[in-house]
């Protein structure tokens, strides 16, 4: 076969088939975003699951009293299968109105009550019934090849049905599906629209299970969303997101079922939405793995760079204010000539030698984290490195760099115990934009009151601020 | 406050305010019994809760304290009893009453900024068909940041919930209450587990609004801050054990009947100020 011809799928049944997959996967998407944020993924693997005994009972009526060539029409059939499943489906929201079981509870048992009688009836079907019912295997398993054009206007009537409700009752969705209970204060008809969301969902899952199976089809409305839920965090690119990953896992899962003929497209498509999930779990950029790693160690390195400056400059600081007391100064009383020449005493005291194996101990690094960020600093031009005895010295670039850093960290500080109001999330030590994070008032204020407190910052850092 | 003075005088909160007597209780309830299964959680309760005034719900663990605000906003169903918000129904009063449940009720993963929290307070005031004017949006969108003002949390609007830590939470739940302008404002222990910025801010709300002619209602756990800010209390264990203002129903005995003789020592001992108080 030639590529070209498979990836445009030039063949009509080829064509019948990608049109029918990409328009359900429209649909999926949007009930599975739904689903998700609501917290109950579960529900349309037990509504495929209910449809098991509903299949087969339609099957045995059917094949006994012969109403029904079943081999051309097997739309009776999962008309049965819509009946179980609503009864599974409402019989569900009952139990849940009426007792003190969560959602898992009754999804857990729903799966496998009406599967396992689903089996049992099907083992029956089998003894008793003359019709072939091995063709009933095809529904748990899903024949997407079989998918016929007036089944893709099926798929197409329902995805737009769905889509329609969605906009329609856009606002009062979002409410409920976030907050029922305050839903339901304001007097939104919540159990109105719970019933056609779960009339939608019950549809969607039965219309999808001859072409993917039963067993599969909760996961192309499941997968989708979850996979999405890495790349954003806003609703209405959210569900554009996962419509992208659920069409090009249908695509991609059809044109692959299409060179490999032997594998049920069904399967190949759920192993594509699982293969974006991973990559989207992996490389999302919002709360992917890899992501947050970096961010996490580039931030853990920047942390221990600072604490390690910020530390050598606190000793320091003893030192000077050490030297004050000594020479009799006291914070008030301070001329400019005197400030200078306390600034150059600054200046010599922090040209020494810092020990880093000191520092590192005050600063909670282990010896090696600590020389590696020594030596990262020392790339920058902010120290001089001495590796026979390990010390190193501030460069005059250096030393200002970490009383930047002191004062920054100073104000964070200060800020936040001051401003009750403020949230700890807001809060970034490592940011250098504190005067633009708490404003300009609120940065003057704080600033004050640094330096009446830390001699070494009111001494040197406001020179270069 | 242009948007306050229209609301006030438009014919709908007209005919609202002529239905709200001055002999009305803000919420009267008769007979109000719940139970699950068999059990009874609320027996028998007769409360009346006057109009614009704080009134604090207090009981002990298990009282009955969340289950009788539920049962009033109809969250969960009652066995028997009647219920009256100013003299109506809660359908007919539905839009002047606004409900602040507990924090732990909620999902805060869901993906939604602060801003739109809040604006689905103003829900009931839109329909889905309705054109609104630019006029009406503005109003509704000044209506937004003055309840975000209202918490201090304007600098959080684009902010997704679950970046906020508990306090603002809090507070966010409340701001989507007062873009309702609800007459009777309803609180799940709104002081649970919230920082000194919160419980003031909540403080001047309540405040606020009782100078507005509101009632607010709040289920309430610490027995220590109840006479800083509440002017009203039903006490609540299975059934009503007093209720009145806070003056003359919180004392020794009350108290004593309420927690069961499981009262600490400490509170106990806060029981025997105010009797002392009293007296003198």
């Amino acid at each position: 076969m030639n590529l070209s011809s498979i990836l445009l799928l030039k063949e009509y049944n080829s064509q019948v088939v990608l049109f029918g997959v990409i328009v359900y996967s429209i649909g999926s998407a949007l009930i599975g975003v739904f689903l998700l944020l609501q917290k109950r993924l579960l529900i349309s693997d037990s509504i495929s699951h209910a449809t098991l005994p509903g299949i087969t009972i339609a099957f045995i009526i059917c094949s006994t009293f012969g109403l029904i060539d079943l081999s051309r029409n097997t739309n009776i059939l999962l008309f049965g299968g819509l009946i179980t499943a609503l009864l599974s489906v409402f019989r569900m929201r009952s139990i849940k109105h009426n007792s003190f079981f969560h959602n898992d509870i009754l999804y857990a048992t729903t799966i496998s009550v009406y599967f396992g009688l689903g089996i049992a009836l099907l083992g029956m079907s089998q003894r008793f019934s003359q019709g072939n019912s091995s063709g009933l295997l095809t529904f748990i398993y899903g024949n997407t090849a079989s998918m016929i054009f007036s089944d893709a206007i099926v798929f197409l009537v329902v995805s737009t049905l769905i889509l329609l409700f969605i906009l329609v009752f856009w606002r009062q969705l979002s409410i409920f599906s976030f907050d029922p209970q305050y839903a339901s204060t304001v007097g939104m008809p919540v159990n109105f629209y719970d019933s056609v969301m779960l009339y939608l969902i019950s549809i969607q899952t039965i219309v999808g299970i001859q072409a993917v199976g039963i067993v599969l089809v909760n996961g192309i409305l499941i997968i989708p969303p979850v996979a999405a839920r890495f790349w954003h965090s806003k609703l209405v690119p959210l569900i554009i997101i996962t419509i992208v990953i659920s069409m090009s896992s249908c695509y991609i899962g059809a044109v692959l079922s299409a060179v490999y003929p032997g594998i049920p497209t069904g399967s190949v498509i759920i192993t594509v939405a699982m293969s974006i999930f991973l990559l989207s779990l992996l490389f999302g950029s919002y709360k992917g793995v890899v992501k947050t790693f970096i961010s996490r160690s580039v931030y853990a390195r920047i942390v221990a760079r600072e604490h390690l400056l910020r530390r050598a400059l606190e000793q320091v600081e003893e030192e000077v204010s050490n030297f004050l007391k000594k020479e009799g100064y006291s914070s008030e009383q301070e001329s400019e000539s005197e400030e200078y020449s306390t600034e150059s005493k600054l200046l010599t005291y922090a040209s020494r030698a810092f020990s880093i194996s000191s520092i590192a101990s005050t600063a909670g690094l282990t010896r090696t984290r600590a020389l590696k960020e020594c030596k990262f600093l020392e790339s920058r031009g902010y120290l001089t490195l001495n590796k026979s005895n390990l010390t190193f010295y501030f460069t005059k670039k250096g030393l200002f760099y970490a009383l930047s850093v002191l004062r920054r960290h100073k104000l964070w500080e200060l800020y936040f115990m001051t401003y009750t109001n403020a949230s700890p999330q807001q809060i970034d030590f490592s940011a250098d934009t504190v005067e633009h994070a708490i404003g300009q008032e609120a940065s003057d204020e704080l600033s004050a009151q640094i330096k009446t407190k830390y001699t070494l910052t009111r001494l040197l850092g406001e020179k270069h601020h | 406050m242009e948007y306050k003075q229209k609301h006030h005088y438009s014919p709908e909160s007209a005919s609202a305010s002529s239905e709200t007597q001055a002999g009305q209780q803000a919420i009267e309830t008769k007979s109000l019994t719940v139970a699950y299964n068999k059990r009874p959680v609320l027996w028998d309760i007769n409360i009346s809760i006057p109009q614009n005034s704080i009134s604090a719900i207090i009981g002990p663990n298990g009282a009955g304290k969340s289950t009788l605000l539920k049962a009033m906003l109809e969250l969960i169903p009652r066995i028997s009893g009647e219920i009256r918000f100013i003299g109506q129904t809660l359908s007919q009063i539905r839009t002047r009453l606004s409900y602040v449940p507990q924090r732990e009720s909620v999902d805060w993963n869901y993906p939604i900024r602060v801003k739109e929290l809040v604006e689905m307070g103003l829900y009931h005031k839109r329909r889905i068909f309705s054109h609104k004017t630019r006029t009406q949006k503005k109003i509704q969108e000044q209506r937004v940041w003055d309840a975000l003002e209202q918490v201090q949390l304007q600098d959080f609007a684009r902010r997704l919930i679950s970046e906020l830590s508990g306090g603002q939470q809090q507070r966010a739940f409340l701001a989507r209450s007062l873009v309702m302008d609800p007459t009777i404002l309803i609180m799940d222990e709104p002081f649970s587990g919230v920082d000194s910025a919160t419980e003031k801010s909540i403080y001047e709300v309540m405040h606020m609004l009782r100078k507005q002619k509101k009632t607010i209602v709040i289920v309430h756990h610490n027995l220590n801050t109840l006479e800083d800010f509440a002017d009203y209390v039903v006490m609540l264990n299975l059934s009503l054990i007093a209720q009145g203002p806070i003056g003359t129903t919180l004392n020794d005995d009350t108290l004593n009947k309420t927690y069961r003789g499981k009262l600490t020592l400490l509170q106990k001992a806060f029981g025997a100020v105010i009797e002392k108080g009293k007296l003198g």
